[in-house]
């Protein structure tokens, strides 16, 4: 390989853990250009590299971890890392997107990716050092919360910044929800804590010196100034500093866009109040989650007195509090930003968390479980004082915890008795707080996501139906979302295609989605890579890349078995609320599920009966060469 | 004086236009400018929006003029000042 890849440190790190190895490995420069990073990458190497029907919680599963060339502390958002493995939620497609200065700080140590595989026979970290990297002993991890892990693994580079990836105790028990911290920061969804406890690594701690020069420096930095000062001019990016994504509570929950009691309901009225009382009284100041950041979304928070009492922490993200407010009716935001910390201590991830807890107090409604099965406890709507027991008992798989900790999905296996009706998931990956009922385009993101029942990956639909947004993407064919009413059902599946494809690229570019919220798009990050990278490469082309790594995860999930079967939402989520201010709206529900998926099917190109990518479209999309046919 | 509003997102459904100018006195302040709202729109924004006692504006909801947030209600304004109005939504 003698071409030269500009803006990459090029090289990428494979740590064996079974037979204790290490390689650097060169990366390949035509994958590069065609994947580029992130999880582009990440599903060309699993694709390649992992058989299908593996256990993800076995040996032959892999981590990787995935930069971009703009995973670098000066382009905005590129404080962001991307781990991808078959997930032991839904045992397909799984990825996780942290914020923090892991990514730049990967790339100061030398590499773009890590390929973790294997398995440790002790625990075991892995440290990072200018190129250099070694499994240390990690007996004195184990058992500890991320907070006291993380600050042990600084302790090893006291002179120097570092950063540290790490699982918790959720990790080290295998629950099926756990999630990788970096700091307060968490590559949450699709349980890659559970992947990395699995191989017995606790963590893995980055440091370096390394420095990625642009090809063109002059373009390069007139392209970045361009681009912050997008930024800078966006009220977005104020909005975001000012109130963080617990913003949107109130107007969610007016618009029906709250999951509530299970999503029994998609409002509960009680938005404006809890975001009120949070405002006054939990929240410190706005945090950025990397240096530099422009949008600076964090929050700071505590609880300073009472029962819940609660240190300063990076928390309260709008998902993390709905889900320990509206799923379970609680009321009290001490309690969900209590039980935020809690997650982040333990590893878990929030979202799949709550909804574990909403599940089984209806479970408990339902006399599915009683006193006897939750050793004693009365799980019952609202009971707050449950929840930070409940989370320990998953973390730990203590009792009914052990139950919850496999997802709603095996537990409503495990407890029969009809519960699957009301275990909110698509592929196993447990709904978060969204609602279909609040705009149609996120039922066929629902539906479709390649990682399960997820409002983010790659796409918010209801950003689209709602906020009206369209992210710069009118310019390749989408419709102007003005000109959709959010209960409209004819027309979204085929504006899904171009959404999904277009917002896939900050998780391609190990970026963060929010600077396209602040007015970035395609062209820009474009322009900051031909910048990096000195390729002559368009937002047009990143749109095709965008379609191209959509279409590789998806057959990712076909050769695991998945099919259209699998693109269907919950029955719950389609139908009239039960209560609350959408209760007498039959217009919110979802009347004609197929029809939307037959218009995104016939949008991608893909079988109508199967929805597979047809042959036409993975040779258009340049995959035939990188899969099996 | 004249103030020029301009209101996006949201809040476009509450004042049923995007732009429109008001009158104030010379000396008017922020504060000025939410009884003004208060007088003409209290019926069309919902409690959720507008705190009707406070009379200004409750929740995630950015008054901005010239890219910084306006907080202080005693801030004078000046005229034909442009001041955007939007209720926070984002995702995440």
């Amino acid at each position: 390989m003698s071409e030269v890849i500009k803006g990459y440190t090029a090289k990428q790190l494979r740590v064996s853990l079974s037979d204790n190895t290490i390689k650097t490995e060169p990366t390949d420069p035509k994958v590069i250009r065609k994947y580029l990073g992130g999880v582009g990458y990440g599903a060309y190497l699993l694709y390649k590299e992992l058989i299908p029907g593996i256990d993800p919680l076995g040996e032959k599963n892999k981590l990787i971890f995935a930069t971009s060339p703009l995973s670098l502390y000066k382009i905005p958002g590129g404080g962001s890392i991307t781990v991808c493995f078959k997930s032991p939620a839904t045992n397909g497609w799984g990825e996780s997107r942290c914020g923090g200065n892991f990514g730049p700080d990967l790339k100061a140590a030398g590499f773009d990716h890590i390929i973790v595989e294997g398995k440790s026979d002790k625990p075991v970290y892995l440290v990072i050092n200018d190129g250099q990297a070694e499994l240390k002993c990690a007996a004195h991890l184990v058992g500890k919360n991320v907070s006291e892990k993380t600050q042990l693994l600084k302790s090893s580079f006291p002179e120097v910044a570092s950063s540290a990836m790490c699982i918790g105790i959720a990790g080290e028990q295998l629950v099926k929800f756990a999630s990788i911290m970096s700091g307060d920061r968490a590559a949450g969804r699709c349980g890659g804590g559970a992947v990395m406890g699995s191989k017995n690594l606790q963590a893995i701690l980055v440091t370096g010196t390394n420095k990625i020069l642009p090809a063109e420096p002059s373009l390069f930095k007139d392209n970045l100034r361009n681009v912050t000062q997008v930024i800078k001019n966006n009220p977005m990016s104020t909005g975001f500093k000012e109130y963080g994504t617990i913003g949107d509570m109130p107007s969610n929950d007016e618009d029906g866009d709250w999951p509530t009691k299970n999503w029994q309901s998609n409002s509960w009225g009680k938005g404006i109040e809890i975001f009120d009382q949070f405002q006054e009284n939990n929240f410190i100041t706005f945090k950025r989650c990397y240096k530099g950041c422009p949008v600076a979304c964090g929050r700071i928070v505590n609880v300073d007195t009472g029962k819940y009492k609660t240190p300063r922490h990076e928390g309260a993200e709008y998902e993390s509090i709905s889900v320990f407010t509206a799923y379970v009716m609680n009321d009290d935001p001490d309690v969900a930003i209590h039980c935020d910390y809690l997650c982040n201590e333990y590893g878990l991830d929030t979202i799949s968390c709550g909804a574990m807890i909403a599940f089984a107090m209806e479970c408990y409604e339902k006399d599915i479980l009683d006193q006897e099965k939750t050793g004693g406890l009365e799980l019952i709507w609202g009971n707050s004082g449950l929840l930070p027991k409940l989370i320990k008992m998953i973390s730990y798989r203590d009792g009914i915890g052990d139950i919850l900790a496999d997802g709603v999905r095996i537990a409503a296996q495990k407890l029969g008795s009809g519960s699957d009706e009301f275990a909110i998931h698509v592929k196993g990956l447990e709904g978060p707080a969204h609602d279909p009922r609040s705009g149609k385009a996120l039922g066929v993101t629902y539906g479709t996501g390649n990682r399960g029942m997820c409002h983010i990956q790659p796409v918010e639909g209801m950003a689209y139906d709602r906020g009206k947004m369209d992210w710069g993407l009118q310019e390749y064919g989408l419709t102007d979302p003005e000109k959709y009413d959010r209960w409209d059902e004819k027309g979204k599946g085929k504006e899904v295609k171009i959404l999904q494809d277009g917002m896939v690229l900050p998780d391609i570019l190990s970026t963060c989605k929010f600077m396209m919220y602040a007015g970035v798009t395609l062209n820009h990050w474009a322009s900051l890579l031909t910048g990096l990278t000195g390729w002559d490469i368009t937002g047009k082309e990143l749109l095709k890349i965008g379609e191209r790594v959509v279409n590789l995860q998806r057959l990712f999930n076909m050769r695991e078995g998945f099919s259209r079967k699998d693109d269907y939402l919950p029955k719950r989520v389609m139908e009239t609320p039960q209560f609350g201010d959408y209760h007498n709206q039959p217009d919110c529900t979802i009347h004609d599920f197929d029809a939307l998926l037959d218009e995104y099917y016939n949008a991608r190109g893909w079988d109508k009966k199967s929805g597979e990518p047809t042959i036409s479209k993975i040779e258009e999309l340049g995959l035939s060469e990188d899969i099996e046919q | 004086m004249i103030i020029k509003i301009l209101v996006s997102g949201i809040l476009k459904r509450y004042f049923d236009q995007t732009s429109f100018q008001i009158v104030l006195n010379d000396n008017a302040t922020l504060r000025d400018l939410y009884e003004y709202i208060h007088e003409h729109w209290v019926e069309c924004l919902p409690p959720s929006i507008w705190n009707r006692d406070k009379k200004k504006f409750r929740g995630p909801v950015i008054v901005m003029s010239e890219q910084r947030v306006l907080k202080n209600d005693d801030e004078k304004l000046y005229n034909e000042q442009i001041i955007n109005m939007f209720r926070f939504i984002s995702g995440g």
